[in-house]
């Protein structure tokens, strides 16, 4: 019972060390990953703030919307010019005083509804027009895929399966159309181009309809689900919404104003910022000229708006002289320099604020019909949470080893030359040879030392010159050497034994030589008194005072001629062994199997390491005692 | 070597000239300081059979001596002859048994290997060996420990083990270092009468260095006192206990008195030095 536990005992302190040091150690080396995609918005998910429709327009003067509202923070906007007339907003209803709008016509779908048929036509409206379920407001939505139509294309991927599909104003059947292969969808004949050269390009490729209905094509619509039997479905002849305003002073003169959701998403091509109803531009527009590192004038498309220069923005007056489309640098912009003209400019993404080219006169209303933020960190909350929802630890959390390891074996079974027990055996079979090798150098080395004195002082710069040279460096030379001579790592043991073994060879060197020099010097005298020759003193007392040191450098050498195995699998286009496994997890940066590969190489030396203790008991029975 | 070779020339020794003959013997040790001077004007004649203590404070020069006598050093000036010859002549002619203050058994060899070890070198073959092991592995009483390697037995054990390893080739002179140093009183004293036991057995003369002035006193016929700083001999008492020297002789009044007078003698030689 006690000597099982005295067994026992250093493995239950390996386990424990493993898991009470592994788990802090884990957090530690993955909390800068953490923390960035904790802190790095762009590895947030994003939320577009929209401007959204009331529950129903059938009625004007009493809009409902489905979230309170509040006149200070947001606008009607009707057909994408804001609202002049007298409204009151109270919570969710809203009442225009004046009957000064048109009114919103419903046009029901032509299409029966029967609690079949997804799919309708009507003319598409230039802008999007709600369309409205009896008195709920459908949610717009699809996905394209990235692959572009060429006429002859079957296969086209989609991020989810979720959904209907459709393709030229036509909902697709499952099975008859298209097949789907995880996301991936074939169709049964490729989708025609001539069709798509009518229409808008878009319409020839499959759609995935990701919201509760989506335009097919200019005069479809396609429905997720079909509604009921004796429902209405009605498109609104007009837009009504209610727009975000932006915070800041109207008063001719303000040219910085801020959306009120923080973490503006920097390059969002949806954002659309309003002063009345004239929509600012994104996108910037370039110059005539191109900037040469020579060129100081440059004419702009438009007179006005703010410049850019590798999207910093410049002022007017210090950085240049404007007049009309003709800007003048003082200084030329560099070559290759990007000159942008912008309608306005985001002038910190973070506190979403905007800097507009010309401040709006003073009576207007500056509003966002949509943009996008980053909303909140995908990870988490916290750096704990962000740590341990990363999908690959950079040091794996002890306990999640365990569970990578059975999936590691099922993946690479016996039959497989990836096999890990085949890998073990053959890096083991080279280790052996190294070890052997560097054994049979080392132990001759120190044996001429020791008989032949000046030798030492002769040779022992080389070998430790020898060890100084990288051995990344000697390995390719190596081979490339020996693969003139015929001999490459698939055929031949001797690459790795050379390499294994040149590792080795020096701790083993200076191990014995010292060992045969540690003779107990009354040994020695005892040796004299009995008039003993050179070689009996060598045979019969250095040999065997010395074979506590040769096994303790044959340790080391054991472990040296494991690494030394492993950097010379490395090496070779032989794809075997335990080093070329690491390799290929390095380039794969599968960091699970990696640290297997490295726990397999340690219990590989470990077992090496105590093969070598094994033969000291059986070849140095006396050493019991210690 | 073979044993009947052996014996014969003890006997011949016997009538002949003193084994050794030590005339104005000097040994100096250069060192770093200056020249330790280990012997000066050493003067000994030891004849055949004799079993003669060296005894003296530390740095006396009394394991100098032995190591001269042994040729583990060389002497600095003087003659120094072991049975006529040179002494290096005698070490290669196999003529001593040296035992040291530690047993130096080699510890991967079993205890006969250990005892056979000299005669391995010698090129004795392989029975040979076996029975002269054997037979002195008896005589100090541990032929039921032949297997054991070393570290199995106890000190005492390990230092009756190096004696008969000194005396597996018969050598007609046996050198002890203070070989029962490291023992405790009652195994020491177990020891002295087993020395003494084979030295009247195999009739080797023996050259005994100790601190001892009782066990000195107990083992010899002469015992020679000796002086530090330089290392000489200042007097030789010659012990006339009877033999066979056995427990009784310990309480004997002669012994009292011969052990009175060695140390009275040593104080002397003290006072003289110091």
């Amino acid at each position: 019972m006690k000597r099982s536990f005295d067994n026992l005992f250093p493995l239950l302190v390996v386990l424990a060390v493993l898991f009470l040091l592994g788990y802090p150690f884990a957090f530690l080396m993955g909390y800068p990953l953490a923390k960035t995609n904790l802190e790095d918005h762009n590895r947030w998910s994003q939320q577009t703030i929209k401007a959204f429709e009331p529950v129903n327009v059938s009625d004007l003067s009493n809009l409902k919307f489905t979230d309170s509202i509040s006149a200070e923070t947001g606008l009607l906007v009707f057909e994408g010019t804001p609202v002049r007339s007298a409204y009151t907003v109270d919570g969710q209803l809203l009442t225009l005083e004046s009957d000064s709008l048109q009114p919103v016509q419903l046009t029901p779908l032509s299409g029966q509804i029967d609690g079949q048929n997804q799919v309708f036509r009507t003319e598409r409206p230039t802008t999007d027009h709600p369309l409205y379920l009896n008195d709920r407001l459908l949610e717009p939505g699809y996905e394209k895929p990235p692959e572009k139509p060429d006429g002859v294309r079957l296969t086209f991927t989609f991020t989810d399966t979720q959904g209907v599909f459709a393709l030229h104003g036509q909902l697709l059947v499952p099975g008859k159309d298209y097949t789907l292969d995880g996301t991936t969808l074939t169709l049964s004949q490729p989708a025609s181009l001539w069709l798509s050269l009518r229409t808008e390009p878009d319409w020839a490729r499959p759609i995935r309809v990701t919201g509760d209905y989506a335009w097919a094509d200019d005069a479809t619509l396609v429905l997720k689900q079909a509604p009921p039997a004796g429902s209405t479905l009605q498109l609104a002849s007009a837009v009504v919404r209610w727009a975000q305003r932006l915070d800041g002073v109207v008063d001719g003169q303000n040219r910085t104003f801020h959306l009120r959701h923080k973490n503006l998403v920097s390059n969002d091509a949806q954002r659309q910022i309003y002063v009345d109803d004239h929509l600012l531009r994104t996108q910037g527009r370039r110059p005539q000229q191109r900037a040469d590192g020579q060129t100081t004038t440059f004419t702009f498309p438009e007179p006005g708006g703010i410049i850019t220069l590798n999207g910093n923005a410049l002022t007017a007056g210090q950085d240049y002289e404007q007049n009309g489309q003709t800007v003048t640098f003082k200084q030329p912009p560099p070559r290759l320099g990007q000159l942008l003209q912008f309608d306005y400019v985001i002038a910190d993404a973070e506190q979403s604020q905007l800097v507009l080219a010309l401040p709006p006169a003073s009576g207007s209303v500056v509003w966002a019909n949509t943009y996008t933020v980053y909303d909140k960190p995908r990870c988490g909350t916290n750096v704990f949470e962000c740590f341990l929802s990363l999908p690959q630890h950079p040091v794996p959390l002890p306990h999640w080893l365990f569970t990578t390891a059975p999936t590691f074996f099922a993946k690479h079974p016996w039959e497989s030359d990836t096999n890990v027990v085949r890998e073990v055996l053959y890096t083991a079979r080279g280790t052996l040879v190294a070890l052997l090798a560097g054994g049979f150098v080392g132990l001759l080395l120190a044996a001429l030392f020791v008989i032949i004195r000046p030798l030492e002082r002769a040779l022992l710069p080389w070998v430790i010159a020898s060890q100084t040279v990288p051995i990344i460096a000697l390995v390719p030379m190596l081979v490339l050497i020996l693969a003139n001579f015929g001999i490459t790592i698939q055929t031949s043991i001797l690459p790795t034994a050379i390499i294994g073994g040149y590792l080795s060879f020096f701790p083993i060197t200076v191990g014995a030589t010292k060992g045969l020099r540690s003779v107990d010097p009354l040994a020695l005298d005892l040796m004299r008194s009995y008039a003993a020759s050179k070689w009996q003193v060598f045979f019969k007392v250095r040999l065997f005072a010395a074979v506590p040191f040769i096994f303790a450098s044959f340790k080391v050498g054991a472990a040296a001629s494991l690494v030394g195995t492993l950097i010379s699998e490395t090496e070779t286009s032989n794809a075997k062994g335990l080093g070329f496994a690491i390799l290929g997890q390095v380039q794969a940066g599968n960091v699970a199997d990696l640290w297997l590969l490295f726990i397999i190489s340690s219990l590989m030396g470990i077992v090496f390491v105590s093969a070598v203790g094994w033969v000291e008991r059986l070849v140095a029975p006396w050493m019991r005692k210690v | 070597m073979t044993e009947e070779a052996v014996t014969n020339e003890h006997a011949s020794q016997v009538a002949s000239a003193p084994i050794i003959s030590a005339t104005d013997v000097d040994k100096v040790f250069p060192g770093k300081g200056g020249q330790v001077v280990a012997l000066q004007g050493t003067n000994l004649d030891i004849a055949s059979r004799e079993f003669v203590s060296l005894i003296g404070p530390s740095g006396c020069g009394k394991t100098t001596l032995l190591r001269l006598i042994a040729n583990l050093d060389s002497i600095s000036a003087g003659t120094l002859l072991v049975k006529g010859k040179t002494p290096q002549q005698a070490r290669l002619d196999r003529d001593y048994g040296y035992v040291f203050q530690a047993p130096g058994l080699y510890e991967w060899r079993t205890v006969k290997r250990n005892v056979e070890l000299p005669l391995e070198i010698m090129g004795i073959d392989k029975a040979e060996r076996q029975k002269r092991a054997r037979r002195l592995l008896q005589l100090v009483g541990l032929e039921d420990f032949e297997e054991h390697h070393p570290w199995q037995l106890s000190g005492g054990m390990q230092q009756r083990v190096s004696i008969a390893r000194a005396l597996s080739f018969s050598p007609s002179l046996l050198l002890m270092d203070e070989p029962f140093g490291a023992l405790d009183e009652i195994t020491r004293e177990q020891m002295q009468q087993e020395v003494l036991r084979l030295w009247s057995e195999t009739h080797t003369t023996t050259i005994f260095v100790t601190h001892s002035i009782s066990e000195a006193v107990f083992l010899s016929t002469r015992v020679v006192m000796m002086s530090a700083r330089p290392g000489r001999i200042t007097e030789i008492i010659n012990i006339d206990l009877p033999h066979p020297r056995n427990e009784d002789t310990r309480e004997s009044e002669r012994f009292f008195e011969l052990v009175t007078e060695a140390r009275e003698a040593l104080r002397r030689s003290e006072r003289a030095s110091g």
